[in-house]
């Protein structure tokens, strides 16, 4: 492992990010307040980026893992991964929030400063090794996210968003920064690589004083990934902020936390490994059955497209969550793999929303009638992405929820397996129930008034769509590279 | 002076901890929640503080805590404007007034099922 | 470029073909469509002989290429690899299915030129060829599964084509159930195989793989049954199905719903050999099984007698050639049960190449005949039609089994192996034999019919009669080519001996066949020569009855003898379905969706659980009653109920 204080040319990726927030406010104040000209920018910025991290990916010096600034960030496949994927979803959070009609033109520059934002702090969660490093890059994703989500100055409903998000958030991190404060006493030092050390060799008598702090840290990822109990913001939370946002929540945030909890679980606590802790296996599945069931049950009696997705978005984090509640190497690659499919998967179903909210100002699914006959490429994408969700052969979805399933039922939680089978069941009553309106219904006539689907649209939902698709029929190399990251995440 | 030792340290934080959590859970007033986020916040720093001086890696410890002032105050800034932006749409701060956002309780919803 | 580039450009080129035109093909038009499907097909085929020849180049110990396409699954016990096998055998197969398939893709342009659906059509037609290639060219037994299942669909998609129709929609849902049977039975000895190469620790279905773990399948049981012959069995049972032999024969005479180019390519050419070729690939497993060889046999031969025999009183063009089909393969299957697999082989070979023409040209027959498809309203086109009247006779020539055409060589092969083989026996021969003065006969019969004799449509039909264009006629002449020369193939063993000319066939399948082919034994002239006897006997027959005592089938209604009666009546077999299966199966059906759907199961398990979830859903969402404060609360008390679960776990 080479150690250097300075190694932050790997950092390349968050440079990129972060100079490219400068580079937008400086041409802002220069003059250039075009959108689309904004847009370019950030999206230049963000594939540099992404490329850059696609390349790290590879490079054998971060294969052996690099650390910066002695011990506070690690590069290695598993933090490039969880980039290479941040960097995804802000891509296509930047595209289809471009032409949305929740985002002022006014305030576009901002809005694409506090996107690449949340970014870099979610970046900096996947590398961090440093329990200061970890709630600075929380803090910095969380805060970005609270303005975010009230962005809509006009509508109630956002500013009623954003505050119950800094709310609640601020809430959970103070928490989560308790536990912090307990980790550090407890273990005496912030270094996760020496906590792990720490651990390992148990030069402490009683492993169950830690109970408390990580409980409480627990509390504070399980508010940011959305799952029981600690999600209750997530509905309200996800149904009042601009769509373009909601779905950028969906998928970048859950992954963040997701990233960081793997990495508190697996790398420094070594929970694969060590049976120091046996109760947290059995905890996690307990918490993962409620997530799933409790996300599945309330999106039925949805009305709301948002707000029945946000539901889903919950309940997908408790199949994650399964994921975890293995607490092993073949569970951390279902999670990981998983995470890849829902991203695809929910950032095209929500740009055909935004699409949808863009023509006809309408989030209930009664309304968005008949759209299979309207727009049939965007319905044909939404059926797919649908059929993801749920896990329906020859989907991504499908292959994540194999993957999760296999590892749950290697490690013998039948029950948890079972909870999880039905609960695929009980979520396709209402993703269908999407395309009964879309193909089964007629459109109203007031619909029929607004123009086309813009073409980019088009070519945005289809473009996120083939991913399902392939992903379903030729997922092996994706798998490789997900193995990759967590055997770089476990070795010591 | 006296060397107290880690406890009473642990204590306090501990103390402020709770009341902390006591104010967000029952004050109604959104700026007596913030206060209780701000009693949390520094009960941890206390913690903090408390460890670097006892336990171990002192540097890190305090810059930590400096670091947790920094981003308490972020967050006051970033929950008090949005606050402002309540206060103008819901001419109201009390917590429990704010609910646009919720779940209708399913009665004779007229909504289709599966 | 490399084999395996070529082995995958001849699977994925009409793959392409099809996503074009199923995608994009109404931007590019009508005409371009059928253009681009023929040059896909051309391109495949000149990969595919590019392949051959290269393949050829490799000693014949080695000639086996497996291209690979990326890993499909890759569970702990089960490794899948999209991966395609070019050997003597797929080698033969490929040359037949883009060859011919190339010739009737020419022929669907003219065939389907005023059809309003042609680019549906032609784009349906590539995606059968992709899917007829994956199963031939399949590297282990998932990816021929996904051939065999694709062509059922295709095939399904093909017959119904004109599904505005409510028959011929009906006709395409019979061939696709029918074989959905059959597909259980191969999805089961598919199992059953990886089963007993699990058990050992060495689980694959890859044809290699299987073949060098045969010793495990030879040891092992499923329960009393030995394992080899339960899955040979199985196996067999979907080749049936696919194959349409008996008992699942019954949706290819339906078939002819479709158009006649599709006749030709999937039911006589291409998808009904599945089977045979399936039989063929697991030659070695069907060894270790010689019981199961022997049903292979029996039903073979008694196929082709029940299929010739009701061939004999049909009256539809198509239908005839449809039976006949069913009696050919037969006769394939006939071959490969008593271990003459490169006598199966060639007869397929051959039997693409004449029955495809027979079809194309009864095709042209109807084209010409604007429609018409019942032999009794025909006669006398021999002078308006003249290329489909050539090419016709050298098809029934070759079918009747006549010297020198190919259908004569390689009959009887199949015949010289069911006498002399050890699996062989002389009622299989007899049973041969009387099936080929039948073929000869009714095949005669067709044609007397169809082309000779006094026109019977009335007169102005018969002036409009007309001969079809060249894009129809060119490919007749080719196949006709084809099958008078097909037979040098494979020259009988004593004629290739004197000539000291060499087996070509025999020779190239030798490394897929190490079985010893039955040495030629003395008695193959006197084979030979009782082969061409009842092949002219048959055709003397018909000739007689229906040229010179000029017969013609009476109308349906009319008084028949009673076994005229049973054969126009195709032995009531569908009838006995309908009632042993079909009636019953409904039946049940009705009760159990009457009285225990509706009032038991509905209730209990359609109403209750979405209530139960409805009733559930309200009392999770209560909880969320938009104040933050109450979700709050929720939080730290989950927090204390974690905190306190763990302290008296640990207690």
């Amino acid at each position: 492992m080479r150690a250097s204080l300075l190694n932050l040319d790997y950092l390349l990726p968050e440079w990129i990010v972060c100079g490219t927030i400068l580079v937008l406010i400086l041409s802002y104040l220069l003059g250039t307040t075009d959108r689309r000209r904004l847009a370019d920018l950030s999206v230049l910025g963000l594939v540099t980026a992404l490329f850059f991290s696609v390349v790290t990916f590879f490079e054998p010096a971060v294969v052996g893992r690099v650390s910066i600034g002695n011990g506070l960030l690690q590069v290695d496949p598993f933090s490039q991964l969880f980039k290479i994927l941040f960097l995804v979803s802000t891509l296509a959070a930047v595209l289809y929030s471009a032409g949305s009609v929740e985002i002022h033109g006014k305030r576009w520059m901002e809005f694409n400063c506090f996107l690449l934002g949340v970014t870099s702090g979610m970046m900096f969660l996947a590398s961090s090794m440093n329990l200061m490093m970890v709630y600075l890059s929380f803090e910095m994703m969380s805060l970005s996210s609270y303005v975010l989500a009230g962005y809509t100055r006009g509508d109630p409903r956002s500013t009623e968003a954003g505050y119950k998000y800094v709310l609640f958030g601020a809430v959970s991190s103070g928490v989560m920064l308790f536990g912090l404060s307990l980790m550090y006493g407890l273990l005496g030092t912030l270094d996760m690589g020496l906590m792990a050390q720490r651990t390992a060799l148990a030069q402490f008598p009683d492993l169950h004083l830690l109970l408390l702090p990580l409980t409480l840290v627990f509390v504070g990822l399980g508010y940011k990934i959305a799952f029981f109990p600690f999600h209750y913001w997530a509905p309200d939370v996800y149904e009042g902020s601009p769509t373009p946002v909601t779905a950028f929540f969906s998928v970048g945030t859950k992954a963040a936390g997701l990233a960081l909890l793997l990495r508190l679980l697996l790398g420094t606590l070594s929970l694969d490994q060590t049976q120091a802790i046996p109760w947290a296996g059995d905890l996690l599945a307990f918490l993962a059955a409620m997530t799933m069931t409790v996300g599945n049950l309330a999106a039925l009696n949805q009305a709301n497209i948002k707000r029945m997705l946000a539901y889903s978005a919950i309940a997908h984090a408790g199949y994650m969550l399964m994921g975890v509640a293995v607490l092993n190497v073949a569970g951390a690659e279902a999670v990981l793999f998983y995470l890849f499919a829902y991203m695809f998967t929910n950032l095209g179903a929500f740009t055909v929303v935004v699409a949808l909210f863009n023509l006809y100002q309408s989030e209930q699914v009664d309304e968005l009638t008949g759209m299979g006959k309207l727009f049939p490429l965007a319905s044909v994408c939404m059926a797919i992405c649908l059929f993801s969700l749920t896990g329906l052969p020859p989907t991504a979805g499908f292959i994540g929820k194999f993957y999760v399933f296999a590892a749950v039922i290697q490690k013998g939680y039948f029950v948890l397996a079972l909870v999880g089978a039905i609960n695929t069941a009980i979520s396709l009553f209402y993703y269908m129930r999407i395309m009964k309106a879309f193909y089964f219904r007629e459109p109203k006539a007031e619909m029929l008034a607004a123009g086309p689907m813009p073409c980019g649209y088009n070519v945005l939902i289809a473009s996120l769509t083939v991913p399902v698709l392939i992903f379903g029929i030729c997922w092996s190399r994706l798998y490789e590279y997900c193995s990759t990251s967590i055997s770089s995440l476990i070795a010591h | 002076m006296q060397v107290i030792g880690l406890t009473p340290y642990l204590v306090v934080a501990s103390t402020l901890f709770c009341l902390g959590v006591f104010c967000v859970l029952t004050r109604r007033n959104s700026i007596g929640i913030l206060i209780g986020v701000e009693l949390m916040l520094n009960a941890a720093n206390v913690n903090i503080v408390a460890f670097s001086r006892y336990v171990g890696d002192p540097v890190g410890g305090q810059i930590f805590a400096i670091l947790v002032i920094l981003l308490a105050a972020s967050e006051a800034v970033i929950f008090l404007g949005l606050l402002m932006a309540v206060y103008q749409r819901f001419d109201t701060i009390e917590v429990d007034k704010v609910s646009l956002l919720k779940d209708e309780v399913p009665g004779d919803d007229a909504h289709e099922r599966a | 470029m490399g084999l395996e580039t070529l082995i995958a450009l001849v699977v994925l080129l009409p793959l392409a073909g099809a996503a074009l035109n199923g995608f994009f093909g109404q931007l590019h038009g009508k005409r371009l469509s059928g253009y681009l499907a023929c040059a896909v097909m051309a391109a495949s085929f000149a990969c595919a002989a590019s392949a051959v020849a290269g393949l050829s180049g490799l000693s014949p110990a080695s000639r086996s290429v497996t291209s690979v396409l990326y890993t499909w699954m890759d569970a702990s016990s089960l490794r899948v690899e999209m991966a395609f096998t070019l050997d003597p055998l797929s080698g033969v197969m490929i040359l037949v299915v883009t060859g011919v398939g190339f010739l009737i893709h020419v022929y669907s342009l003219g065939y389907m030129a005023h059809d309003d659906g042609r680019v549906r059509y032609f784009s349906y037609l590539n995606l059968f060829v992709f899917f007829m290639l994956v199963l031939v060219l399949g590297a282990s037994m998932p990816v021929m599964f996904l051939g065999w299942e694709g062509v059922g669909l295709c095939s399904y998609l093909l017959i119904g084509f004109w599904f505005e129709d409510a028959a011929k929609a009906t006709a395409g849902k019979k061939a696709f159930l029918t074989n959905r049977v059959g597909d259980m039975f191969f999805a089961l000895g598919m199992f059953s195989l990886f089963w007993a190469t699990y058990q050992a620790g060495s689980g694959t279905l890859a044809f290699a793989g299987l073949k060098a773990n045969k010793h495990l399948i030879e040891q092992a049981t499923v329960g009393a049954v030995p394992l080899a012959t339960f899955a040979a069995l199985c196996l067999f049972i979907g080749a049936t199905g696919k194959s349409a032999q008996i008992p699942l024969y019954v949706w290819l005479p339906d078939a002819m719903a479709g158009p006649t180019p599709v006749s030709a390519l999937i039911h006589a050419a291409t998808m009904v050999t599945a089977g045979v070729y399936m039989v063929a690939r697991m030659s070695w497993l069907y060894q270790m099984a010689p019981g199961v060889m022997e049903l292979v046999a029996w039903i073979g031969a008694l196929t082709a007698l029940f299929a010739a025999a009701i061939g004999l009183a049909a009256t539809d063009i198509k239908k005839v050639l449809a039976y006949s089909t069913i009696s050919q393969l037969g006769y394939m299957f006939l071959g490969v049960g008593v271990g003459g697999y490169v006598a199966g082989i060639f007869h397929l070979v051959t039997h693409a190449f004449f029955k495809g023409l027979l079809f194309l040209g009864a095709g042209s027959v109807i084209h010409g005949c604007h429609g018409n498809q019942d032999i009794r309203k025909m006669g006398g086109l021999k002078d308006k039609m003249p290329w489909t009247f050539w090419t016709f006779l050298v098809a029934t020539w070759a079918i009747a089994g006549l010297p020198p055409f190919a259908g004569f060589v390689s009959k009887d092969e199949i015949l010289y192996e069911a006498y002399n083989s050890p699996h062989g026996s002389l009622a299989l021969w007899l049973a041969g034999v009387v099936a080929a003065v039948m073929t000869a006969f009714y095949m005669f019969r067709l044609f007397t019919l169809t082309f000779l004799g006094a026109p019977r449509m009335g007169k102005k039909d018969f002036d409009h009669v007309h001969e079809s264009p060249a894009v129809m006629t060119v490919p007749l002449a080719v196949l006709a080519g084809l099958s008078a020369v097909g037979g040098a193939l494979n020259l009988p063993g004593g004629i290739a001996h004197a000539l000291h000319l060499p087996r070509v066939l025999s020779d190239w399948l030798a490394p897929v066949f190490p079985v010893e082919a039955t040495a030629h034994a003395s008695n193959e002239w006197a084979l030979m020569g009782a082969s061409v006897l009842v092949a002219l006997a048959g055709t003397l027959g018909a000739l007689h009855v229906y040229y010179r005592q000029k017969t013609v089938p009476v109308a349906d209604n009319a008084r028949l003898t009673v076994p005229v009666r049973m054969a126009r009546d195709k032995f009531y077999v569908d009838e006995a379905y309908d009632i042993l299966i079909v009636k019953p199966v409904r039946g049940l059906g009705r009760f159990l969706a009457g009285p225990i759907d509706k009032r038991v199961i509905d209730r209990v398990l359609a109403e209750l659980p979405p209530a139960v979830a409805y009733w559930l859903s309200a009392r999770v969402t209560s909880l969320q009653n938009g104040n933050v404060q109450a979700y709050a609360v929720v939080l730290f008390g989950g927090t204390v109920a974690i905190l306190a679960y763990l302290t008296l776990y640990l207690r």
